[in-house]
């Protein structure tokens, strides 16, 4: 990886990782490696001296697109601003390994104070992106119970469309639900299913 | 004698000219937000939730100020020509139509041709790249549009001249009140809604392209006739080639080749 390509996240989240949010690696990223960026042809200076922070930085990969459209989706315009960042992601990802990315993206749905998190499934629904991890199957699953109903009508539909083992789960609880959220979510799934 | 004829001549065109009693307006961006949509207009207010409105407002329709696309048919039917070539105009120039993922279609189909002779392979079916997208299509009848700014442009089509002719322009004076005014009609059943998974996207793909046959002639050579304009982002002949490939044109081609005198079957 080439350092003076890093973004400054990964600086933060390197030193956070080993417990180290050092003055000493932000002085680096500040005067030392923040230059480069705009110039990734020229080679780091011969007097930098990389120490156990830096060289753990080295590890660290970029922010995938994913990531990317999960830390500035909050400046989108409109919903379907917000919508059109998480499709391109999902599009961009869709060649990789979704493993990667499967923490960060179950974190922001964790989040209670993060936008557009229906928008965020609703693009996993459209995109028919496979939910064969059994942790991943499960937070969704327990968003069908989420006191916001579009979360959970859109945690529904990620579910139908993620493959046969979330689509099992989503119909197993389906019948531990309230029966009025059922009742719902039952007519949205029977709606698409009608459809096949 | 003349004013006479003039007259019997208007009311003659008046008889033929087509209806316009029904516009087809395409979901934009996620099917699974439509859906919701429609199902949230079934099942949710009738007064109804800003949240809703908003989603609406985003997914249906255009932001205040902004003309909207729509396109004039005669019959509230999904299977009328004029609804495939709205369907086709809506969505021909997604990113999941590129030439790119077109040519990796047609390697596929003609991979499968070659290593399975016609006969069903063992391998389970791949996720098909180029015909996978969905929409819902609202045919909403022209009472609906009562609040809105109505006109024929057919130059502002953007990217599927046979559909120029029933293109409009429709600008809403209020878009909130007007996304209040379609879920009323979905509820009510005056909005028809269809949804277009591959299958049925495909099936309007032949409808529009069966109605292209009609004007245009065969359609077999490599180019588009030239009365088929170019669009804002796609040539004319990019836009046949988009509408053949969605349509299985190839795929139907592939099969006819096989029937050759001298082929095998």
């Amino acid at each position: 990886m080439n350092l003076a390509e890093t973004g400054r996240d990964c600086v933060t989240i390197a030193s956070q990782a080993v417990g180290t949010e050092s003055a000493s690696v932000r002085r680096k990223w500040r005067e030392e490696i923040r230059p480069y960026q705009t110039k990734p042809e020229l080679a780091l200076p011969s007097t930098w001296q990389p120490e156990l922070e830096t060289a753990i930085i080295v590890t660290v990969r970029s922010p995938s697109p994913l990531e990317v459209a999960l830390s500035d989706v909050r400046s989108a315009r409109s919903g379907r601003d917000a919508y059109d960042r998480f499709s391109r992601a999902v599009s961009v990802g869709e060649g990789g390994d979704p493993e990667d990315s499967w923490p960060k993206l179950m974190n922001y749905l964790g989040e209670p104070t993060a936008p557009y998190k229906h928008l965020l499934l609703s693009c996993l629904a459209d995109h028919e992106v496979e939910l064969i991890t059994p942790w991943v199957v499960r937070r969704i699953a327990d968003l069908l119970s989420s006191s916001d109903r579009e979360v959970a009508r859109s945690a529904a539909l990620a579910l139908l469309a993620g493959g046969e083992l979330s689509s099992n789960k989503l119909r197993e609880e389906l019948q531990r639900l309230h029966p009025l959220r059922r009742k719902d979510l039952e007519g949205l799934v029977g709606l698409i299913d009608g459809l096949e | 004698m003349r004013r006479h004829l003039a007259g019997l001549l208007r009311e003659m065109a008046a008889a033929v000219a087509p209806k316009r009693t029904h516009f087809v307006r395409v979901g934009r961006g996620s099917f699974s937000e439509t859906c919701k949509i429609v199902h949230a207009a079934h099942s949710d207010g009738p007064l109804w939730p800003d949240q809703l409105v908003a989603s609406v407002r985003d997914f249906l329709l255009e932001e205040q100020g902004q003309d909207m696309s729509i396109y004039a048919v005669d019959t509230p039917s999904p299977f009328d020509a004029a609804h495939a070539l709205g369907v086709l105009a809506g969505t021909i120039s997604k990113d999941e139509f590129q030439a790119r993922k077109r040519e990796e279609y047609l390697r596929r189909l003609h991979e499968g041709a070659a290593s399975n002779n016609g006969r069903k392979g063992s391998k389970p079916p791949e996720k098909d790249v180029f015909g996978a997208t969905k929409v819902v299509s609202f045919i909403l009848p022209r009472e609906l549009l009562g609040g809105c700014a109505l006109i024929s442009t057919p130059h502002a089509n953007a990217n599927f001249a046979p559909a120029d002719e029933l293109h409009h322009d429709a600008k809403p004076s209020s878009v909130d009140a007007f996304a209040r005014r379609l879920l009323d009609g979905i509820r009510q059943g005056h909005v028809l809604c269809t949804f277009l998974k591959s299958e049925a996207f495909r099936v309007q793909a032949a409808i529009a392209l069966s109605a292209c046959i009609r004007r245009f002639g065969s359609l077999a050579a490599e180019t588009p006739p030239k009365t088929w304009r170019d669009g804002e982002s796609l040539s004319a002949a990019e836009q046949l080639e988009r509408l053949r490939t969605i349509a299985g044109h190839y795929g139907f081609q592939s099969r006819l080749d096989y029937n050759r005198p001298g082929a095998p079957g």
